[in-house]
């Protein structure tokens, strides 16, 4: 039997005992064979004595069990670590940071408390998948469709409590309103119009009265969030698409203001950049001389192929979203003359899900794990961890970034290229600010140790180098969390000595999460031991 | 080496399969496995699974799973609590033991 650090053999058992009577004792897992089950399949440290791996699991299926384990885990000390779906795999999965931690699996609690089609929201447990709120919409023959990130068999709350990106919303967080929340000591609180008793506004006011604590259990080991408000959106009528493409570096410049002023006038559209050129370069694990204008033009040439392009979208109702095409399209045909305009067929939405087919997928927010193929099946990888700095959304800005972080992977033989950078927030939201985020995704090995070794230092170096120039990653892999919250360090660090305090005062005896983010309870603090 | 000989042993030695809830079977392949191991067709951008079975057994043996016939109840089995490349393991809060017993059913069904 796996033992949690700190903790008596006894003392485990006597817990173990009353997890048990509380989950039952087939929802109580210590077997081996059932704890490999709570790794990181894409963990960079995959079999490395440094890999974290949990002492134990424990599932619970509502909210009063997870309130009990709690209370047992206090009067132990037995380090927790709560997981969703455990499914952000490359970002931690349904692995602890803190080795030896007993898992809190939130999977069973997949209740769909509520949706409600008038106000376009919806409130959910944190076990329920993307999957699982479509197959309701689906069931009930409702069109809306949730905020969708990548992967379908995520949580819209774990995804949202790690600042996930989805479609149409962006930072899936912001999308969200009121949460429930157990805290270190077994507390429910309910933040947000969720702390009215009968409030009706849980999932569409989300600040209430008083201070707004929602993002403090964000990215944190501050409480288990157990319920979470979520806008939803009604399937669009029509969506229309442009496309523009280069094999001129110097047109990028243009190409993002255009956008970024379009974005800024509310006719939206995204400007999110991708290389065409990447794609060919990947294939071939060739990585470019240097990231200079005259070296990747000459690429693109060399292999007859686009260097830039983007696609903008305007979903809505259709007499909207032409109106938006022509503008944008006017726009770009005059300020980048030499550029290759595209426009793509108009998709329509179904008028039900009974006469949905698979090409409707994108407009109606049917989820699926269509990236898994895209960004490590189709090149015969074991895993992915990505980097994403987020970076002013100017061409100037992305052109630097590809010559800094190029540069060092080029130093260190990992595969760079010339790796897409999507905006963060919305893209069809009007006229909210953004930023770029790059998606850089590295091959992680299950039996090449040397490489997974060298990706891993190439990435501290790159968070080192991102923060050097005024960028960061929104979130990062769980080996990496430290390294990246160790870069926000104005005036001494400032900021994680109050999240430090904070957590002192509502997880007193450090049982949860230790170690996310960077966020270590009093008694496993280095600088205090 | 020996991994791949134990995989081999375990598909050419299909048992027999007790009555299990075939029907339950499908809904956990729809809800689990579909995603990436549906039949997709030609000309069409593959799915994770389907796609990389394509590649390996290269037309030897067909790469979605439903069209299987030689699957045994051990490989299944095996391969979703251990996961093969980038296909993870599943955890028993998702698919429980009961719930795998199904999906083999279903999975090994006469045809």
């Amino acid at each position: 039997m796996r033992i949690p650090p700190g903790v008596s053999e006894s003392d485990y058992t006597e817990a173990l005992q009353q997890f048990e009577n509380v989950v039952g004792v087939d929802n109580v897992y210590i077997e081996d064979a059932d704890l490999d089950l709570y790794r990181d399949a894409y963990s960079i440290l995959w079999d490395e004595p440094e890999e974290p791996i949990a002492a134990g699991a424990i599932a619970p299926l509502n909210v009063e069990e997870v309130q009990a384990v709690v209370r047992i885990a206090n009067q132990y000390k037995i380090p927790l670590y709560a997981i969703s779906t455990g499914r952000n795999l490359g970002y931690g999965g349904s692995a602890p940071v803190y080795s030896g931690s007993v898992i809190l699996d939130l999977k069973r609690m997949n209740r769909v408390i509520e949706i409600n089609e008038a106000e376009h929201y919806c409130i959910v447990e944190p076990g329920v998948s993307f999957f699982d709120l479509y197959a309701e919409f689906e069931r009930r023959n409702i069109k809306l469709k949730a905020s969708m990130p990548a992967p379908g068999w995520g949580s819209p709350i774990g995804n949202a409590l790690d600042h996930g990106r989805g479609g149409p919303a962006g930072d899936n967080f912001r999308n969200s309103s009121g949460m429930e929340v157990v805290l270190g000591d077994g507390r429910l609180i309910r933040t947000g119009m969720g702390a009215l008793p009968g409030g009706k506004t849980w999932a569409t006011f989300p600040v209430g009265v008083g201070p707004t604590l929602d993002g403090i259990f964000s990215q944190s080991n501050f409480g288990i969030v157990t319920k979470m408000g979520f806008n939803l959106f009604p399937w669009p009528e029509t969506t229309r698409r442009i496309g523009i493409a280069t094999r001129n570096y110097d047109n990028l410049d243009a190409m993002v203001a255009v956008c970024n002023e379009l974005q800024a006038m509310g006719v939206g559209g995204g400007s999110g950049v991708f290389s065409p050129l990447h794609q060919v370069l990947a294939s071939r694990g060739q990585e470019p001389r240097s990231h200079t204008t005259t070296e990747l033009n000459r690429l693109a040439a060399d292999f007859d192929t686009d260097l830039i392009a983007m696609n903008l979208a305007f979903s809505g109702p259709d007499k909207v979203t032409q109106a938006q095409f022509e503008v944008a399209y006017d726009m770009l045909a005059a300020a980048v003359p030499d550029a290759n305009l595209r426009e793509f067929p108009v998709s329509r939405a179904p008028s039900s899900h009974t006469t949905a087919t698979d090409r409707d997928s994108g407009i109606i927010g049917k989820p699926n794990l269509q990236r898994f193929w895209e960004d490590t099946a189709q090149y015969d990888w074991d895993g992915h961890m990505w980097f994403s700095p987020l970076m002013p959304q100017t061409g100037e800005e992305f052109r630097r970034s590809m010559e800094v972080f190029g540069a060092i992977c080029r130093e260190e033989d990992v595969f760079w290229g010339l790796p897409p950078a999507l905006l963060y927030n919305s893209t069809n939201m009007g006229a909210a600010a953004s930023c770029y985020c790059i998606v850089k995704n590295f091959n992680v090995s299950k039996t090449d140790k040397a490489y997974n070794r060298r990706t891993l230092a190439t990435s501290k170096r790159l968070i080192r180098a991102a923060a050097e120039n005024g960028w960061s990653e929104y979130r990062g892999a769980a080996a990496l969390q430290e390294e990246i919250m160790d870069t926000f360090s104005f005036n001494d660090h400032a900021y994680m000595r109050f999240c430090e305090t904070v957590k002192d005062a509502i997880d007193p005896n450090g049982i949860l999460s230790a170690g996310r983010y960077g966020i270590w309870p009093k008694h496993l603090r280095e600088n205090e031991a | 080496m020996k991994s791949v000989y134990v995989i081999v042993l375990l598909m050419s030695f299909s048992l027999p399969v007790l009555a299990q809830d075939q029907d339950h079977g499908q809904e956990i392949f729809n809800l689990w496995c579909s995603s990436c191991h549906r039949v997709v067709p030609a000309g069409t951008t593959p799915v994770a699974g389907t796609g990389s079975l394509e590649r390996r057994y290269q037309g030897s043996l067909p790469a979605a799973l439903e069209q299987r016939t030689d699957l045994s109840p051990e490989y299944i089995r095996i391969i979703v609590r251990t996961g093969i490349k980038s296909m993870p393991f599943t955890r028993k809060s998702e698919i429980s033991d009961s719930d795998l017993d199904d999906l083999v059913a279903y999975l090994t069904r006469e045809r």
